[in-house]
């Protein structure tokens, strides 16, 4: 027996030490980053996953999906047009004006999500910079950068808009860098035009519609026309006609490249949107495995997450072009007929109806009675969790920029031909007639502002109008039937920065003094 | 961690009637003889073997009733809750979707409550359950071989509504020996658990119940079975509950746990042993999530109003499986030389590793809610997905020991461990302890003194490292996640890549080091007492950095501070016997133990704030941090006389805050470290006796002065509209001028003033309870043998009697920082029987 025994004990020993990578575990699911980044390939799946970020997940999600993309009208609810009563990204308390540095929502997603796209970004140009490989032509990696710095200024825009001065930061951040103190709003601007410029020289050429999904110049230059014009009226509303001259020009280079869509609707519904002449830029979903958690449908068509507000049904014209209560067709029995057809395909009464008796019965209260039309699908009734949506959001369209066009042309020149032209052509397309001849250039400027709440309503761009022409305390300081108190602070111009940020940065971030 | 027969073990996986033994290890020397994973105190169970001799039988059963130990007390009348309501919308700004007083006036004075209810849905979930237990075992041995066999069942209903779990455990425990110098054995156990559960689990079910109006019952009132979705369409809810349990949209489980291991210990020279065991544990688990389309009416009118929320449609079924290897293998060495020198030695070595893998099938659409399997489904929308993970140790240890004449005792542990979780240049870590005891009673000395009091007295210090790594399974390595898919072309999907986590390849192991000094005192033949004082620091602690959003990425694990835990520890047991008088023959035993320690962070670097945390030198590990809280504002004078709160629009019936740094002001710089967080001390009492064959004891435990910050549902009222807690009633208004209970808001739409993180919503998670108490009876011995057996016990136990506390809602034993609800802890009468052959 013995002398097996101690032949045997070697042996196990020897078996047990002899396995070196016995500790070598790698994840199995996940991609190591020394093997990644090393063909082109790679670099199409990391330019994929900057266009994907953040698109489908829930509003409670941690981070929040949709907040650009399937939920851009939930931006309304902090304005005039709309009420949230579920109270999303916290716009109760924003409308309310219980805004400070530890509301949440909105205040801290902004800055966030921003940052978070924007990393994913300088991570791609870093190594986008290093990589040698020679199956990435030049023409093609300028153009990947391109677009990365498109959504990198689109993001800073939102910074830039929501905080003003807030960190600039251009390159990956590590342990030892991530404190950084803010720098002036004018820098990060002159960074988004910076973006832009390039993004405008190096994208393709082509009309969005026939570039497969991937931004294009046109797409740039519809964006830098939102940056400028957001920053054409100073801090007090005073036009600057230096700024609204560029805008108007960009807008001249976007126009001839795309053309209304025939059916209005059809911009914002699923079966409308693949190759419609008219979107610039959208944030794309396909069903089944790329959707929202809960469907745009779901959340607007049955939850009645958005609210449209009285006042706001009221400011939709008679089919006269006059407004309601003063056009002799003003049908106060029956409030939608008659009326700007656009109303009827945004706003619903009670229930959305889509004919034929393909009705949804919302299961959510309707606080004003009203609910939002504009982004549902006919097809996918009734509204349930099981509801799929992959309409598209739709980012940027001709509609705005005809609309921003309109507006620089008028504050440069008044409001001559080509100004009514515009206007005249988005009316068309929904049976309005053109404004009266001969309209003053102040006249002008108000049916415009007008124009763009009904055209754009629940596009995410109402209370960055109201900002951007100075209005905002006028107008929100007045509603008087949006569920809840509103109150307009002039300070909100500037959100402040996200209590947690402060903290976080040891004193070398400091908050905007407003809110100290 | 705990280790069963010394493998890692899952203690809820182990019949409770196969552990012969448990003990518990806490300072470094004891406990680094297993490892890495010992850094937070080692268990060690020891299963039953059997005796060798006569073959015995042995069963014991159990009944038992669970209810909660405490349950929350809400409105559960409906015109109270509407006026309610009412008050925190208006409160709040929201002037829309109140009940109108008709509605109010028609609750109130209603004679039908089948159509108008006052629905306590808690008591509709929570009722008293049985559970029952039987167990039945054979031990014994013959001829060198030594076996214990045993068979348990529990069946166990849960005191929430749709909770079911049934375990069904079996155990082979055998031992062999060869010759004289060889012995080998075997344990083998599997355990089946069945589980029911509504799919999101017991703290979702509990808080949809508590998210429902009294204003509507779970069915309609016509008697047609359908369910209820709300009264009116401007009420706020969670699902229904009990829709939910009615229509089993469960995620039902079965899980089998096997355990098994065999072992060689072989006697190689006198003195000289060495063993070897392997040991394979595997859990494979499946669950089937069915969710059953359930339509939901409206209570007032009975029109269809939606589906119920169950979380999308279909069938997901899902395959877990987790295979855990041990091998490990040492030589012994025991000598004793001259007059009375022992020397042993240990060397050995040990490898494990796990791997974990999932499979999990998807189908969307069922034409019926009746078949309940993938292939039942329509393949229209299906998915699959899957992954595997793994990890693996690998460890060298030794030991020393020197003990001369039992008087003085020293011993020396060396391990070397290596762990997958760390990277290649930093991944092994060497971790050294020390031991020493006097036994001060052996010296001739103390001999000398004839104390006849002092029986025995050691007194012992003992100093160790122990290494932690346990975080995560790749912390270090870089990694890409497949993430941010995007259609651009709209008919098909492209796949994303992107990091979202900044690594940190540089992290190395995290050491704990252990310095304990005690002694062990045993005098008047049955008082002992046994007293430590210890400190525990933890450096390099493994942790996610807190990174700042503009980095854009989710935080690294880092090694960065030191934390320390010093306290005492002090335990008495006094065990006598009356031996004359009418109580001659009592055996008693009364014992008592306290331990207190504090905790700090002495090293740490940039100070992180998150919420109502804080983690900064000086200060305890995560100390709640907030705005104190001093009050309730009275008037609009006291207001206007106060520090100005942020940009508030105060009003009488707020919650009033510290100006703590007096700058005129109460802003976010006016938060400051509130203690409470860990304990002041913990306590126990206990309480044993037997007499003629009657047996009684008691178990008393306490918590003293901890502190929980709870919030939403239970704490803040109309959270999903949830009916609020009924000390809401003393709420402040114009007429109750409260000073405890500020002025009622809407849920989450309340205002930001009431909402802010302040020690108001810190509770006294403080609590004294009678933990159990068991009383029993043994037959007299003459009168069961006849009937062939050999002992006959019956008892009584209840567990969580009595509870003293001042932790509103539910029970302070389960308490903790964060939501409120949780699984409430049971009450439990429960009677048994346990019978030897």
């Amino acid at each position: 027996m013995k002398r097996y025994i101690i032949p045997f004990f070697v042996i196990s020993i020897l078996l047990l030490s002899g396995c070196d990578n016995y500790l070598d575990r790698n994840p199995l699911d996940q991609i190591s980053s020394s093997t990644f980044w090393k063909s082109k390939t790679d670099f199409d799946m990391a330019l994929t996953a900057n266009y994907g970020l953040n698109t489908t997940g829930a509003p409670w999600d941690n981070p929040p999906g949709g907040v650009w993309s399937y939920l851009l009208p939930n931006w309304d609810c902090i304005t005039d047009n709309c009420f949230g009563q579920h109270n999303n990204f916290n716009s109760k308390a924003i409308a309310s004006g219980d805004i400070s540095s530890t509301t949440g929502g909105y205040i801290s997603l902004v800055y966030s999500l921003s940052y978070q796209a924007i990393a994913r970004g300088n991570i791609f140009l870093k190594e986008l910079s290093a990589y040698k490989g020679t199956d990435f032509p030049d023409a093609d990696k300028k153009r990947a950068e391109a677009e990365i710095r498109f959504l990198r200024a689109y993001y800073y825009f939102q910074l830039y808009s929501a905080y003003g001065d807030v960190p600039l930061i251009l390159e990956p951040l590590t342990l030892e860098t991530q404190e950084q103190p803010k720098v002036p709003a004018a820098q990060i601007l002159a960074q988004v035009i910076t973006d832009l410029d390039f993004a405008i020289a190096n994208l393709n050429t082509v009309p969005y519609f026939q570039n497969t999904g991937h931004v294009t110049k046109s797409t740039a230059q519809a964006l830098k026309a939102r940056v400028l014009i957001y920053d054409a009226y100073g801090n007090n509303g005073t036009p600057n006609i230096e700024k609204l001259t560029q805008v108007r020009d960009l807008c001249l280079q976007v126009i001839p490249q795309y053309s209304l869509s025939p059916v209005f609707e059809a911009v914002f519904q699923d079966k409308g949107q693949s190759t419609n002449p008219e979107i610039i830029y959208s944030v794309n979903y396909l069903a089944p495995d790329n959707v929202p958690t809960y469907a745009a449908d779901l959340i607007y068509g049955d939850w009645i997450v958005v609210s449209p507000l009285q006042s706001f049904v009221n400011s939709f014209e008679c089919t006269d072009g006059l407004p309601w209560g003063v056009s002799p067709l003003t049908d106060a029995a029956n409030p939608f007929s008659n009326r700007d057809p656009r109303l009827s395909k945004t706003v619903f009464v009670d229930h959305p109806d889509w004919g034929g008796g393909n009705v949804h019965f919302p299961t959510n209260s309707r606080p004003t009675g009203y609910g939002l039309k504009k982004f549902l699908c006919p097809e996918n009734t009734p509204y349930g969790y099981t509801t799929l949506s992959q309409q598209n959001s739709v980012v940027l369209r001709l509609g705005e920029v005809l609309l921003m066009y309109a507006e620089a042309q008028n504050e440069i020149a008044g409001p001559d031909a080509s100004v009514y032209k515009a206007i005249t052509d988005l009316r068309a397309r929904v049976d309005m007639p053109p404004y009266p001849a001969g309209l003053s250039k102040a006249e002008m400027r108000e049916r415009i502002r007008k124009e763009r709440r009904i055209e754009l309503a629940f596009e995410g761009l109402r209370y960055f109008d109201l900002k951007r022409w100075h209005i905002a305390g006028e107008i929100l300081n007045n509603v008087t039937d949006g569920m809840l108190p509103y109150k307009w602070e002039d300070k909100f111009y500037h959100w402040p920065l996200p209590q947690n940020e402060i903290d976080k940065n040891h004193g070398v971030l400091v908050q905007n003094p407003d809110y100290k | 961690m705990v280790l069963i027969d010394g493998v890692q073990g899952n203690l809820s996986d182990l019949n409770p009637n196969n552990i012969e033994n448990i003990s518990v290890l806490k300072d470094a020397a004891s406990a680094s003889i297993y490892g890495a994973r010992a850094a937070n105190g080692v268990i060690l169970v020891t299963t039953k073997t059997g005796k060798e001799g006569k073959i015995s039988m042995e069963y014991s059963g159990n009944y038992g009733v669970h209810t909660p130990t405490k349950m929350y007390e809400l409105i559960t009348n409906s015109a109270e809750y509407m006026e309610m309501f009412n008050e925190a919308r208006l409160n709040s700004g929201l002037t829309s979707g109140l009940y109108s007083q008709d509605i109010i006036n028609t609750y109130r004075n209603a004679t039908d409550r089948n159509l108008y209810p006052n629905t306590d849905w808690l008591d509709l979930i929570f009722n008293p359950a049985p559970t029952q237990t039987h167990n039945l075992s054979f031990s014994g041995g013959t001829g060198g071989t030594r076996f214990d066999i045993s068979l348990g069942y529990v069946n166990q209903e849960g005191i929430m509504k749709g909770f079911n779990y049934e375990k069904y455990n079996i155990r082979v425990n055998l031992s062999s020996q060869v010759n004289d110098k060889i012995k080998f054995g075997a344990n083998f156990s599997v355990k089946k658990g069945v589980k029911s559960a509504p799919r999101q689990g017991a703290a979702d079910t509990f808080l949809a119940a508590m998210s429902q109006a009294p204003t509507y019952s779970p069915q309609l009132a016509d008697g047609s079975g359908r369910y209820t979705f709300k009264a009116y369409d401007f009420e706020y809810n969670n699902k229904s509950p009990i829709a939910l349990i009615d229509n089993k949209v469960n995620r039902n489980t079965d899980d089998y746990v096997i355990s098994s291991q065999g072992w060689l210990d072989i006697q190689l020279l006198k003195g000289l042993k060495w063993y070897t065991k392997a040991a394979v544990n595997m859990d494979f688990s499946k669950y089937y999530d069915f969710r059953a389309q359930v339509p939901l009416y409206n209570f007032r009118t009975n029109e269809f109003m939606t589906l119920l929320d169950v979380g999308g449609s279909g069938l997901v079924v899902q395959d877990d499986q987790n295979v855990y290897k041990n091998l490990y293998t040492y030589l012994n060495f025991d000598q004793e030389f001259g007059d009375g020198h022992k020397v042993s030695a240990q060397a050995g070595y040990s490898m494990e590793d796990n791997v974990y893998q999932y499979l999990n099938g998807y189908r969307k659409n069922y034409p019926s809610d009746v078949l309940r399997q993938l292939n039942a489904g329509s393949p229209s929308v299906q998915q699959a997905t899957g992954t595997q993970n793994e990890w693996a140790m690998m460890s060298f240890f030794g030991r020393l020991g020197y003990n001369f004449k039992d008087r003085y005792l020293l011993e020396a542990n060396l391990r070397y461990d290596g762990t997958s979780r760390l990277n290649p240049d930093s991944r092994w870590g060497v971790f050294p302890s020390f031991s020493a005891g006097w036994r001060v009673t052996e010296e001739q000395f103390v001999k000398d003194l004839d104390l006849n009091w002092l029986n025995s007295l050691k007194i012992r210090g003992s100093y160790g490292e122990l290494g932690n790594q346990n975080i995560g399974l790749y912390p270090y390595q870089s990694i890409l996640a497949l993430t941010g898919n995007y259609s651009f072309n709209d008919s098909s999907l492209s796949s994303g890549v992107a990091q979202t986590s900044l690594a940190n390849p540089n992290i190395m192991w995290e050491t704990t080091s252990i310095l304990d000094f005690g002694f062990d005192l045993t005098a008047f033949q049955g008082l002992n007492v046994t007293f430590d004082w210890y400190k525990k620091t933890t450096t390099d602690i493994l942790r996610g950095s807190q990174v700042t959003d503009a980095v854009g990425l989710n935080p690294p694990t880092v090694n960065n501070g030191t934390m320390e835990n010093s306290g005492v520890e002090l335990g008495l047991q006094y065990t006598n016997r009356v031996n004359s008088g009418y109580f001659s023959g009592l055996n008693y035993n009364l014992g008592f133990n306290i331990d207190h320690y504090k905790n700090k962070l002495v090293d740490f670097g940039a100070r992180e704030i998150s919420g109502y945390s804080l983690r900064e030198e000086g200060y305890e590990w995560d100390s709640f941090y907030m705005l104190e809280w001093i009050g309730i504002f009275q008037s609009t004078t006291e207001i206007t006389n106060s520090p100005k709160q942020f940009t508030d629009a105060t009003v009488p019936g707020d919650l009033k805050f510290k100006d703590a740094n007096k700058d005129g002001k109460v802003d976010n710089d006016d938060r400051i470290p509130i203690s409470g967080r860990y304990p002041a001390f913990n306590y126990a009492f206990n309480l044993s006796s037997n007499w003629r064959g009657f047996d009684l004891s008691a178990q008393f435990q306490g918590v003293e002065n901890v502190k929980y910050f709870v919030n939403d549902w239970g704490t803040i009222p109309f959270v999903q509209g949830s009916p609020p807690t009924t000390d809401w009633r003393d709420r402040w208004t114009e007429s109750n001028p409260s000073t405890t209970m500020p002025r009622m808001y809407w849920g989450w739409g309340a205002p930001e003033r009431i909402r802010r993180n302040s020690s108001w919503y810190l509770q006294d998670g403080s609590y004294f309870r009678l933990k159990n108490l068991t009383f029993g009876y043994t037959l007299p011995n003459q009168l069961t043998q006849r009937a062939g057996i050999q002992q006959l016990r019956v008892y009584f136990s209840g567990d969580n009697l009595v509870t003293l506390t001042k932790y509103p809602g539910l029970d302070p034993e389960r308490g903790g920082s964060g939501s409120f609800v949780n699984y409430p802890q049971n009450k439990i009468y429960s009677f048994g029987v346990n019978v030897k052959f």
